[in-house]
């Protein structure tokens, strides 16, 4: 068992030496303030109400929509092609672990950096409806910590596919322009089809919402997890019989 | 005598028919075992097997009984590697480099990261980030990290590849003292013959992915002043085969 | 190593398996949504229709406007008629409107003078052509389709619906900001601003005294300006499908709120009521004109109706 601990703690370890990733978690903690104190300037002009009590929701469809996919392709690149570039892989195929632990490790740090983005983000716009005196009440916030919760197994499931399609690339800005095109693909595949979007775990990243009505059924919200989690779970495995068979 | 590591019929083949053929050999507890062979031979192509860096495709590998492929997580517990060229995560410094190696062997004290440090000679950029080192030193932190955990069996890949005057004295001095100490195992291959006839009690020549010619280095001598003739002469040797085959 | 690969092997499997099984029943159970729409297209065929409607609009629970419909259709020819009755801060408006022999026919209750506009020959045609190119392009239509389901995305699933054992069904959408996508709550509060300022430009206008003797400003006038703080609080939609899927009933509620210039809160909801009734069974009432007191009205470049000044 220390081994997983470990190697986890490890990948977790190596992750935060990183300057980008410091980075990454400063800008997304600052990035809500600023959009706050944008909307809060343009308020007359745009007539809205800067920083009402759906103000975590919009941030948070901001960034499962946008920035939080951008970091996992950026950390993903990391841990895989950019290690197969460096030849640094190899440390970690030394180490006395199997190459699953290496393996769910590096997923297991990457999805801990997600949850970390999502506390972050939690956290920035709990204290700014704070600030700005539009904070309705304790149901809300439960309400609100449901659909970070699902977003959270939403942008899994993209993990999973990003890692899944690493595995087949040995420079880091080769996986980058595909997982971009890739993923603009999927974004815009449900326009020429309509089918796609029920199958495909990118299309899932504005899913939180559906946890904020009481009007939709449990039914709905059980099959979506459960559709999420087979697909982080297919990808995952799939990406884990790539990279068992990476030469080094 | 305990078995360290033992290949049978070790076979590796790439897609240009290099690679290596048809490997025997059994390493015991305290051999300092010399790989030597010319560039391109397979040394490095062997060593990656052995550790379950690549694939074989031919035969079996052993570490301390162990079967590789199925667990060579169990094996490598007791071995520190230095394979191909030192790489590095060139974001860590040369401290919190050793301090995640030795994350993976509870029993390695914090002290012992700084001694070995002291040892290798790279205290005093102990903090500073690997992205700044030359060869030599990225050699010396490689070397560090393969003798951390204090291991039954080391492997080590062209260690000296840069090593200053006296990195190469050190080098030789811990290989001595761990080898007489705590008869450690080791695999070293090399091109610095001398530093080999020095260190190593056998030796084995690779060719073209073969093994062939090893033996203990005093019943080689036997007949040669030196490991240098020798290893010539067993090149031509094989050479002439090729030729008139 | 056998064992590890059947691990894997049946990992893949189950989870591939388990994947389709959930993806299918993510798009079955769109149904509610899906059923709308299909109950929409279905009415769009209908020949003539019944349509009874009501609308209202509160300020902090106060009415200020009540609107109601009874109109008579013919889709297929274009004819209409029916009557409006318009209240608001105490003011009452009933009209009443013919559309029939290709002209338009309108009648407020305060005076007995029927203002007539004829309908331009291209309006007609075009009408009919619009009428049919919806029906004869499926393929367009289906594009169009797809687009607005991409658009939608997971908020399919926002739409319920409740089946009775006649084969009716009960339809509803309820969403609160939160729910609402993010562009939406971004860009109705100016939509909101702008659609609340009152124009006292085209007041004056209106109120030219050779103008058809309908205020449509007047409405307007008892609407609170809201200027901040504008947000969508809750939005309700509600739809009755027959069994033979036709839209039967179908109801809105938009809730906004906001403050004024002056900093005074409101909340205003929008109440939306519509039956339909007589699918295809509707015969609009004619009118004749014979011995009445008739004004011809001539549609401007604004699109608003003036009197010409010439009784026939």
């Amino acid at each position: 068992m220390y081994k997983w601990t470990a190697s986890y703690f490890n990948e977790l370890t190596l992750l935060f030496y990183r300057r980008k990733v410091i980075l990454i978690a400063l800008f997304s903690a600052a990035l809500p303030v600023l959009i706050a104190f944008a909307l809060k300037g343009l308020e007359p002009l745009l007539a809205l109400l800067a920083v009402g009590p759906s103000f975590p929701i919009e941030m948070l469809s901001l960034y499962t929509g946008l920035w939080i996919p951008l970091v996992i392709m950026t950390l993903t690149a990391d841990l895989f092609p950019h290690e197969v570039a460096s030849r640094t892989l190899k440390l970690a195929f030394l180490r006395p672990v199997t190459r699953l632990q290496v393996f769910l490790s590096r997923a297991a740090a990457l999805a801990t950096s997600v949850g970390g983005i999502l506390v972050i983000l939690f956290i920035t716009t709990f204290l700014c409806t704070l600030f700005a005196g539009t904070l309705t009440g304790f149901g809300e916030v439960l309400s609100n910590l449901k659909a970070y919760a699902a977003a959270f197994i939403a942008m899994l499931a993209v993990s999973a596919v990003f890692v899944f399609i690493a595995q087949f690339f040995k420079s880091v800005s080769g996986f980058v322009i595909t997982a971009l095109v890739l993923y603009a693909g999927f974004k815009v595949a449900p326009f020429l089809l309509s089918s796609f979007s029920a199958f495909s775990p990118l299309n899932y990243t504005d899913w939180h919402m559906l946890w904020l009505s009481s009007y939709v059924r449990a039914g709905t919200l059980i099959t979506g997890t459960l559709f999420l989690l087979a697909s982080s779970v297919l990808f995952f495995s799939l990406g884990y019989y790539k990279f068992d068979r990476t030469q080094v | 005598m305990e078995s360290v590591l033992k290949t049978v019929n070790l076979g590796k083949r790439y897609g240009n028919d290099r690679g290596i053929h048809e490997i025997d050999l059994e390493l015991h507890a305290g051999d300092v075992y010399g790989l030597l062979g010319p560039n391109g031979a397979g040394k490095t192509t062997f060593l990656k097997a052995v550790t379950g860096l690549i694939r074989y495709d031919q035969g079996s590998v052993s570490l301390f009984g162990e079967e590789g492929v199925v667990s060579f997580d169990k094996g490598l517990e007791q071995v520190g590697c230095m394979i191909e060229s030192a790489d590095f995560y060139e974001f860590l410094t040369a401290k919190q480099y050793l301090q995640s190696v030795a994350r993976f062997h509870p029993q390695v004290k914090a002290q012992r990261i700084d001694d070995l440090l002291e040892y290798v000679g790279l205290a005093y950029v102990r903090n500073d980030k690997i992205k700044g080192f030359s060869t030599g030193m990225k050699q010396k932190l490689a070397l560090a990290a393969a003798v951390l955990p204090e291991p039954r069996f080391v492997i080590l890949d062209e260690p000296t590849n840069g090593l200053d005057i006296e990195g190469i004295v050190m080098f030789r001095k811990l290989i001595q003292s761990m080898n007489e100490e705590k008869k450690t195992t080791f695999l070293i291959s090399s091109h610095m013959i001398h530093e080999l006839e020095q260190l190593c009690n056998r030796v084995g020549i690779v060719v073209q992915g073969r093994l062939i010619k090893e033996g203990y280095v005093t019943d080689l001598l036997a007949h040669n002043q030196s490991l240098e003739a020798f290893y010539i002469e067993q090149l031509h040797q094989h050479k002439g085969e090729v030729q008139y085959v | 190593m056998k064992k590890k690969w059947l691990v894997l092997g049946s990992t893949v499997g189950l989870s591939a398996a388990l994947m389709v099984t959930t993806g299918l029943s993510a798009m079955a159970s769109t149904s509610g949504y899906e059923a709308y729409k299909s109950a929409l297209k279905n009415s769009h065929t209908v020949q003539s229709v019944t349509l009874q409607a009501n609308a209202s609009l509160k300020d902090n629970g106060k009415v200020l406007e009540t609107a109601d419909a009874q109109l008579k259709l013919n889709l297929k020819n274009g004819n209409m008629s029916g009557n409006t009755d318009l209240s608001a801060g105490g003011e009452h408006q009933k009209l009443s409107m013919y559309n029939q022999n290709e002209q338009t026919i309108l009648k407020t209750d305060s005076s007995d003078t029927y203002y007539v506009k004829q309908d331009k020959d291209d309006t007609k045609a075009e009408f009919k052509k619009m009428h049919h190119s919806k029906a004869s392009d499926p393929e367009t239509s289906r594009q169009v389709e797809t687009v607005i389901d991409a658009l939608v995305g997971n908020l399919k699933d926002y739409v319920n619906m409740d089946t009775a054992s006649d084969g009716s069904k009960q339809i509803s959408l309820q969403l609160d900001q939160a729910q609402l996508p993010a562009v939406v709550n971004a860009i109705a509060p100016l939509a909101i601003k702008e659609a609340t300022k009152h124009r006292e430009e085209i007041q004056s206008k209106e109120s030219n005294p050779s103008a058809f003797p309908f205020h449509k400003q007047f409405l307007k006038n008892e609407v609170p300006q809201l200027t901040q703080d504008i947000k969508i609080d809750h939005v309700s939609v509600k739809a009755n499908v027959n069994a033979s899927n036709y839209i039967q009933h179908q109801e809105a509620d938009l809730t906004v709120s906001g403050k004024d210039a002056s900093g005074a809160a409101h909340q205003l909801v929008i109440h939306l009521q519509a039956d339909f009734s007589g699918f295809n069974s509707t015969t609009p009432d004619t009118l004749d004109l014979k011995g009445k007191k008739v004004q011809t009205l001539k549609s401007n470049h604004e699109g608003m109706l003036k009197a010409d000044g010439n009784n026939k």
